[in-house]
């Protein structure tokens, strides 16, 4: 797997020259006769000709979906929240406890109209399933049950992995929604679900529940949005030209968009997206 | 003294005849479709002096007078009692002028109504002057009454309505009739008055417009006019929404015989839809009526399509109601809109049925005095049961949650969608848990479980109190066994249909509020609260379709600014979270968070 740190940093190096400005924010964008001025939170101003909106998304607040018990009950976590256990080592609700039972809730606030959200966030399923196979490395004793709708599994490998969480890890894969997230008597967690494959409905004790949370709109994006005047569309995100050739440009002049700012997407899909709108950006200046 | 015939009467009197017959035969066709138990009921409730006396009392107070309307709008009130009262007394009065001065004459009915043609009689006696003199009096208060509702058509809003219903063509023609009889009557006796007299109104206008009252020609076509005016609107009556008058004097009876809608289009459903006044209070009041294209969803539609039976229509507006009560609220008449629906929804044919006569019900978990049912809401919001746990606990309640490990639906949910058998078998298996459990008394945090208990499973029979936690944490703290400090917060308060409307609890919230924060109002509040618009009663509206409704009642909500919304329904505390800018919580997550 590559290490998401080694991946920006390589990129980083590849726009040596650029000038970067970190934990800084848009603080006012303004249209002028041939471009746009952008004022920092640091205080510099810029004048441009094109700008490239690549603000990202947001993580659905897991804390939404009150039945799955984030905030309520001490052992239900986010993908987030464990990405970040991986790589600080550091959480109460996972540290220095017994894991025998494992479960991740795929499509927590994706594919979900109750939630809001009707998309679906794209990498929520192999996510899980990453996420689902480094516990097991971690907790080689724990069972491991993911509950999900579908599996969408399109991208480049992703079906080999699912087969391997299968086959090389024994991960269950149970396909059903979960309805609600308990406590027993003795403040263990418990599932209820459906098995829609046997049709039975079932109930697991666990130790650890993942929500796979899904992506929504950066809330920041779509206060740039409104400085200038560029469209949302129904889905919540940012609006393209067009959403199948064009999807880098928006329909203002000299703005340019990349990335989960205008849907869910995974990592390659950013990184090309950006690619070709910096391509885009090129030819828009020599005109 | 005149002839005692003209022909100009027959117009009123064939109308007169076809008003009367028909209306016979619809109090026959309504009691005979009563199931037979129920007409008995009404008819012994005709011989009871109690309900005889009601009914006469509500009958003066709602459809003479309109009480209901005065507390509404003094304006839209005295509208319509002075057309109503005031065309009875005309009536009434003119049958004492036969009955005083031509009793001989008092077997032909059209004499009363047209007495000042017929009858010429000098108001020189006291008793004829003050007769006269409130003949003129009761005729202008009818005519001030016609006046208001021309100005209505034009300025609602001066009578508090914002939207009204657009009338039918024949609701115009009737409406056209209505406010001709009346003008046409003082014309056609200022014809008269210098011989057969008359009082302060039509004697000066006798003076006044002498040049056309004056010439005999005149005279009798004005009376024509006036009796065909009369004939026309008896004539179209049945047909429009003022067949709301002799509809509620049947209405009143059989409500307060203490019946209930069993059928949507027959017996007491009926007499409802015939009782629609078509006032559009109801359009005003409906959460849906935030969307303007459900505006013709509204119970008043409903009325109207039930009368000309377009089925599709009434599927679709019976469907898509949230079923919250609030038109039944506000309605003049007391159309039930909701139950209506029920009705109509319980016609349906499902090609799969359901059954769940075999549904195991899961046994209790524990016993104890005092069993805690969360229901499926509260099972979905499990912050609830949490701190209404926490605070059984701090009050040192001996309690069980007995659907902890999972439990039944209440049946609720399939009762509004007039899934009447199978919300029974439900409710047989979900009676069983609670007997099972053994307990005294059954503590829910959901509203629509609550209602359900209260009204349809008998449990008081079994020594079993049913109470919703906003009651039973008020009464731990008044019993000093919860002692919530306050906060400067300032909440205000939502009452959920199903509480509120629904079960009737609009105190003991606010109350137990009140002891841990400031408790501000809703624009609109109690009984007129308006629904958060998550309501399951709805089969056809969809998240996106509510979401502007649930804005709206959010706006209604925080109209004085409280810095968090309190409720105490699961489903509505889910509902508002979902666009609310503030913090949404439920009533024991305030107490539990200040104890
Ligand atoms: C738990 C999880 C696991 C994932 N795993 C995978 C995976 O295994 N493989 C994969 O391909 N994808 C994965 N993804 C998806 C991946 O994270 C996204 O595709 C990718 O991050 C999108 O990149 P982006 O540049 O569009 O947005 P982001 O990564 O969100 O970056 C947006 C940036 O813009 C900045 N910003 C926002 N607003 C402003 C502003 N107003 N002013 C200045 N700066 C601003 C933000 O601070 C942020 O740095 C995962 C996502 C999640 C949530």
């Amino acid at each position: 797997m590559t290490s998401a740190q080694e991946l920006v940093e390589q990129m980083t190096s590849e726009i040596a020259g650029a000038n970067i400005f970190l934990e800084t924010t848009v603080s006012s964008l303004n249209r002028l006769s041939n471009g746009y001025s952008v004022v920092l939170s640091n205080g510099i101003a810029i004048a441009c000709r094109a700008i490239l909106i690549a603000t990202g998304f947001h993580l659905f607040s897991a804390e939404k979906k009150e039945e799955y018990g984030y905030g309520v009950y001490n052992q239900v976590i986010t993908n987030r929240d464990l990405e970040h256990w991986f790589n600080n080592g550091n959480d109460a609700r996972i540290d220095g406890r017994e894991m025998r039972k494992i479960g991740f809730v795929h499509c927590v606030g994706s594919r979900d109209l109750k939630a809001g959200n009707s998309q679906c966030s794209k990498v929520c399923c192999v996510t899980a399933i990453k996420q689902a196979i480094e516990m097991k490395e971690k907790f080689p004793d724990a069972e491991i049950y993911c509950f999900y709708m579908d599996l969408r599994l399109f991208g480049k490998k992703y079906e080999d992995f699912y087969i391997n969480a299968q086959k090389d890890f024994g991960i269950h894969f149970i396909r059903g929604r979960v309805s609600e997230v308990g406590e027993t008597i003795d403040g263990s967690l418990q599932v209820k679900a459906e098995d829609t494959l046997s049709g039975k409905p079932l109930k697991v004790t666990l130790d650890l529940l993942v929500l796979m949370a899904g992506m929504v709109c950066n809330p920041r994006t779509k206060e740039i949005a409104g400085m200038i005047h560029a469209d949302i569309d129904t889905d919540g995100f940012l609006r393209s030209r067009n959403n199948i050739y064009n999807i880098m440009e928006s329909d203002r002049p000299g703005i340019f968009l990349a990335g989960t700012c205008t849907g869910t997407k995974t990592v390659p899909e950013t990184v090309a997206e950006a690619r070709a709108a910096v391509l885009s950006i090129h030819n828009y200046l020599k005109k | 003294m005149r002839p005692d015939f003209h022909p100009f009467v027959i117009p009123f009197c064939a109308g007169m005849f076809f008003v009367l017959g028909y209306c016979f035969f619809g109090i026959f066709n309504i009691i005979f479709h009563l199931p037979r138990r129920d007409r008995r009921r009404f008819l012994v409730s005709l011989i009871n002096p109690v309900t005889a006396w009601k009914n006469i009392r509500d009958i003066f107070l709602n459809c003479l007078i309109h009480v209901k309307l005065w507390k509404r709008n003094p304006l839209l009130g005295y509208m319509h009692s002075s057309i109503a009262f005031g065309w009875f007394m005309l009536i009434v009065l003119g049958h004492l002028e036969v009955f005083l001065y031509a009793p001989g004459h008092l077997s032909k009915f059209y004499y009363p109504i047209f007495f000042n043609f017929f009858v010429a009689k000098s108001e020189e006696t006291i008793g004829g002057a003050v007769l006269f003199f409130l003949m003129d009096f009761f005729l202008l208060v009818v005519l001030s009454g016609i006046t208001l509702a021309i100005i209505k058509r034009v300025r609602s809003l001066w009578f508090g309505m914002r939207r009204t219903t657009r009338p039918s063509v024949l609701d115009m023609v009737g409406m056209y009739s209505l406010w001709a009889i009346f003008p046409l009557r003082l014309l056609a006796e200022g014809f008269t008055a210098h011989i057969s007299g008359g009082s302060f109104l039509i004697i000066p206008l006798n003076w006044m417009v002498r040049g056309f009252l004056g010439n005999e020609i005149n005279m009798v076509p004005t009376w024509w006019a006036y009796s065909i005016a009369l004939s026309v609107f008896m004539f179209v009556l049945p047909f429009t929404r003022y067949m709301h008058i002799p509809a509620e004097m049947l209405l009143i009876p059989l409500r307060n015989a203490g019946l209930c809608i069993r059928h949507p289009r027959k017996g007491f459903a009926k007499i409802q839809v015939l009782s629609c006044p078509g006032c559009g209070v109801c359009i005003d009041a409906c959460p849906m009526s935030a969307k303007k294209a459900n505006i013709k969803d509204t119970t008043v539609y409903l009325n109207r399509q039930i009368r000309r039976r377009n089925e599709k229509r009434i599927e679709e507006i019976s469907d898509k109601c949230l079923m919250c009560g609030k038109c039944t609220a506000v309605c003049q008449v007391g159309v039930d809109g909701p139950v209506i629906r029920q009705a109509q929804r319980s016609l349906r044919k499902y090609a799969l049925g359901k059954d769940y006569s075999a549904a195991v019900s899961p046994t209790p978990v524990g016993k104890a005095a005092v069993a805690y049912f969360a229901g499926c809401m509260t099972q979905l919001t499990p912050g609830i049961s949490k701190a209404v746990e926490s605070l059984l606990k701090k009050a040192g309640v001996d309690y069980t949650f007995i659907d902890r490990e999972g439990g039944l639906c209440c049946g609720r949910p399939l009762m509004m969608a007039g899934r009447i058998k199978e919300a029974r078998e439900l409710m047989e298996k979900t009676r069983e848990i609670i007997l099972a459990s053994e307990c005294r008394t059954l503590l829910l945090s959901c509203p629509i479980c609550y209602r359900i208990f209260k009204e349809e499973y008998d449990l008081e029979k079994e020594g079993i109190e049913v109470i919703h936690h906003s009651v039973y944490l008020y009464n731990l703290v008044q019993g000093g066994r919860l002692k919530p400090s306050r906060s400067d917060i300032h909440f205000v308060y939502h009452d959920p249909c199903e509480l509120g409307r629904g079960s009737g609890i609009y105190e003991e919230p606010r109350k137990l509020l009140r002891t841990s924060a400031y408790l501000v109002e809703a624009a609109k509040n109690r009984e007129e609260s308006v629904c958060c618009s998550g309501s399951l009663g709805s089969l056809t509206l969809g998240f996106a379709d509510r979401k502007e409704l649930t804005e709206a009642a959010l706006r209604n909500l925080t109209s004085d600014i409280p810095d968090a919304i309190a409720t105490a329904c699961p489903l509505c505390r889910s509902t508002f979270r979902r666009y609310s800018d503030i913090p949404v919580s439920d009533i024991a997550e305030v107490i539990d968070s200040r104890t």
